[in-house]
């Protein structure tokens, strides 16, 4: 049998960065009670965690912005196979009197619910899913 | 400016650093072995390694290995020392450009130093 020929071992390493990072939820089949609450209604922007470092990082390499935001307060009916992600809700307040204050910025994190189409922003500040009501079947 | 005499005097060999693995001197008598944190699978024609336990400074990452890379990873399955490797690859292997030793020599150093190889 012919040899094969000898060339220089090489070995070639790719790396991957995910660009969307999908909070696991309960178990399938279960329906959720999600309060849109955190914030108490005060307009805001939220963030998604998608470039894997803790705390919220904006900018260039930074997490991903989602959209402005305020509690709507209201109590929906979630599944647990939609997406929720975790996420930063951000909010500016002027602090001091006008014009020697300066704005403050206030970053909590949150669970956000995109909603039953994947194409809305409510937050809960309740971090712990064990903790989320479901609703009775 | 004036050359320096004793910059252009060769290192004796007391000075200079030796090869991890000695190879210009004297054979290596110590045994490596793949990590078995790392699995070569086949995927499109291609080897590849994929990290199935610790994978350190790997994680996320598809670590793709040519033929002589695929052949060398499969040998060390089993503990073998750079002598033992270096003979079956040119059992296996035309070798005309006589690179044979230097490769593997690298190959053993490279992924020891990355994590891949672990010395028994």
């Amino acid at each position: 049998m012919e040899r094969r020929v000898w060339t220089r071992p090489l070995t070639e390493v790719q790396k991957f960065e995910a660009n969307e990072y999908v909070a696991a939820c309960g178990d399938s089949g279960t329906t959720y009670l999600f309060t849109c609450d955190a914030g108490g209604g005060k307009s805001g922007t939220v963030y998604l965690e998608t470039n894997g470092q803790p705390g919220l990082q904006t900018g260039w390499g930074g997490d991903q912005y989602l959209s402005g935001y305020h509690a709507c307060g209201t109590q929906h009916e979630a599944d647990s196979d939609d997406a929720f992600l975790n996420g930063y809700y951000v909010t500016e307040e002027y602090v001091g009197h006008w014009p020697w204050g300066h704005y403050e910025t206030t970053t909590t994190d949150v669970i956000v619910w995109r909603g039953p189409n994947n194409d809305n922003t409510h937050c809960t500040t309740n971090l712990n899913r064990d903790d989320w009501e479901t609703a009775k079947s | 400016m004036e050359k320096d005499k004793q910059s252009s005097q060769p290192l004796s060999d007391s000075e200079l650093q030796p090869h991890p693995l000695n190879y210009e001197s004297e054979p290596s008598k110590r045994k490596f072995r793949a990590n078995p944190d790392f699995i070569l699978r086949e995927i499109a024609g291609e080897a590849v390694l994929i990290p199935v336990g610790e994978a350190g400074i790997f994680e996320n990452s598809l670590i793709s290995l040519n033929d002589t890379c695929s052949f060398l990873w499969k040998l060390f399955q089993t503990p073998r020392t750079a002598e033992d490797v270096i003979a079956q690859a040119k059992e296996e292997y035309e070798d005309p450009e006589g690179e044979i030793e230097k490769g593997i020599y690298s190959f053993i150093e490279d992924y020891v130093k990355y994590g891949l190889l672990k010395e028994e």
